[in-house]
């Protein structure tokens, strides 16, 4: 058994990368090893809780399946309840205003002195994947 | 020496050359990167003296496209031992 860390600097809606990274670590998970998840710089935003909008959307059905394949919140959720470990940096949260945003359930407030730095010592890989 | 490359960017190839120097070159395509593994770049990939290429499956299967003969479509399965195995990891 191995541990693996990413971190992941791209967010969802931006590209493919932070779909790769979840499934990833659901694999990875799967295959009996121990998966670490650092959400940094736009990342960050993939550890949120959703808000949904009540009012009128302003988006016909076709739009709204195409953007739901780009929300990743569940994703994230389920990969965390699997055993993920989860952290985002604080700072970057910052940076875009979000850093009191709820949390999705699994995800702890984290940073790079103390939370990436613990993965990157007791991994036995680790990657950066975005940008 | 292993890398992942993200983009259909072929220019990325010229980094690998420079960061690898003489180790063996491995390359990991995902996402959009699956474009490099066509036939018609096969011969540009072989230039770089590449020695082996893995392209997520997942993402051929989105494109609809197939990768050259001599190279491997891979699982998540597989990509997650490739990054085991790999003893440098670097994305590009």
């Amino acid at each position: 058994m191995a541990t693996i860390t990413i971190t992941l600097i791209s967010g969802a809606a931006e590209n493919e990368l932070a779909e790769f990274a979840l499934n990833f670590g659901a694999t990875a998970l799967k295959g009996g090893h121990k998966f670490n998840l650092f959400l940094f710089g736009n990342a960050c935003n993939l550890a949120n809780q959703e808000v949904p909008w009540t009012g009128e959307r302003g988006m016909n059905q076709e739009l709204t399946d195409f953007m739901d394949t780009q929300r990743l919140a569940d994703k994230v959720k389920d990969l965390a309840a699997q055993g993920a470990v989860i952290h985002t940096c604080h700072t970057t949260e910052y940076g875009r205003g979000t850093e009191g945003c709820q949390y999705i359930e699994g995800v702890s407030r984290g940073n790079v002195g103390s939370s990436l730095t613990k993965f990157l010592l007791t991994s036995d890989a680790a990657f950066t994947l975005g940008g | 020496m292993l890398f992942l490359l993200t983009t259909a960017d072929a220019s990325v190839l010229d980094t690998v050359d420079r960061l690898a120097a003489d180790e063996d070159k491995e390359l990991l395509l995902i996402s959009d990167a699956v474009y490099l593994s066509r036939e018609a770049m096969a011969e540009a990939l072989s230039s770089h003296s590449i020695d082996e290429v893995y392209v997520e499956e997942a993402a051929l299967a989105k494109r609809g496209i197939k990768p050259a003969a001599a190279w491997e479509a891979v699982s998540m399965e597989r990509i997650v031992e490739i990054v085991l195995d790999g003893k440098k990891l670097v994305q590009l």
